[in-house]
């Protein structure tokens, strides 16, 4: 039934489609043809192409969200890090304040210690040296009691003959007497 | 024998003594002494008679020690002085010459001394000092 075809061919070769030298047969067998393409592409190929497109979009979303968790998570363990190490330096800060403090205070103790050792020495040793002096001079007397002693043994020897040790017995003897 | 001891040994001869009956008396002393080996004791023994005579007033033994003679008439002032003191009749003095003594006198019984020496006083006196 080619005849409304052949109308169509007719009527258009002599103006307004005519004039563009459009087959219509053609035209709309390509536009069948298109519409079954499309159909075709539209039921097979383009939920695929979809499907493939929106799992691809998705990988990338899914990229871009890890992406971003991990930047965060970048993020996050950098500003960790800067608070460990901020804390860390604090307390090694603090470490060196307390063991420079101790330190003083060890030498300021070992320091009273050393002045108290060192006079206690000098207490001792002017102690000692008093103890010197004071048997010294006990040993000084008693020899010079000794010398006094002999000297007057000596003179008294001399001087005391019989009569006058007779007078001195006597007046011993006197004393005695009386009580 | 029994065992006596040198206390009582000096009292029995002081009784004995004291009672007129001293013939014997020291060869009963010496035995005692010997049987009980301790004859070596016979000078400590006399020292107590000494002192317990002395201390019942019956007799009083005397040394006096001088640097020089003494006189007579000092002895018997020293005499009379001890029969005082000691209330006893009997004194017997025995005199020593010892130079050391420079001058003055001891007298020394059996339980008492009086050192009148100048040494003594010079010891007296560097003690003293």
């Amino acid at each position: 039934m080619q005849t409304p075809f052949i109308f169509a061919e007719t009527q258009e070769s002599a103006s307004g489609i005519g004039a563009f030298n459009i087959n219509l047969k053609g035209f709309l067998f390509q536009l069948i043809t298109f519409v079954i393409v499309l159909l075709v592409l539209r039921r097979f190929v383009l939920p695929r192409l979809i499907k493939t497109i929106e799992d691809r979009r998705k990988v990338l979303e899914d990229s871009l969200q890890n992406a971003k968790k991990t930047e965060q998570a970048l993020a996050d363990a950098e500003a960790q890090a800067v608070e460990i190490i901020q804390v860390a330096r604090r307390q090694a800060d603090q470490a060196v304040a307390d063991a420079v403090s101790q330190a003083k205070e060890i030498i300021a103790q070992a320091e009273i210690k050393a002045e108290e050792q060192s006079e206690r020495i000098l207490a001792e040793t002017k102690e000692r040296l008093n103890q010197e002096k004071l048997k010294l001079k006990e040993e000084l007397k008693d020899e010079l009691a000794d010398i006094v002693i002999i000297t007057a043994e000596k003179v008294l020897q001399e001087k005391i003959d019989e009569k006058a040790d007779q007078e001195l017995v006597n007046r011993y003897i006197k004393e005695m007497a009386r009580g | 024998m029994a065992d006596y001891s040198r206390r009582q040994l000096a009292k029995y001869a002081v009784q004995q003594l004291a009672s007129g009956q001293s013939k014997l008396l020291a060869e009963k002393l010496a035995a005692s002494l010997i049987s009980a080996n301790r004859a070596n004791q016979a000078d400590l023994l006399i020292d107590d008679i000494k002192s317990h005579l002395e201390r019942q007033a019956l007799a009083v033994e005397v040394e006096v020690t001088s640097a020089h003679v003494i006189s007579s008439a000092t002895l018997a002032k020293i005499t009379a002085y001890l029969k005082r003191l000691t209330n006893t009749p009997q004194i017997n003095i025995t005199t020593k010459i010892d130079k050391k003594l420079i001058g003055g006198v001891k007298i020394q019984t059996a339980n008492r001394v009086w050192d009148l020496s100048i040494k003594k006083k010079l010891e007296t006196l560097k003690e003293s000092i």
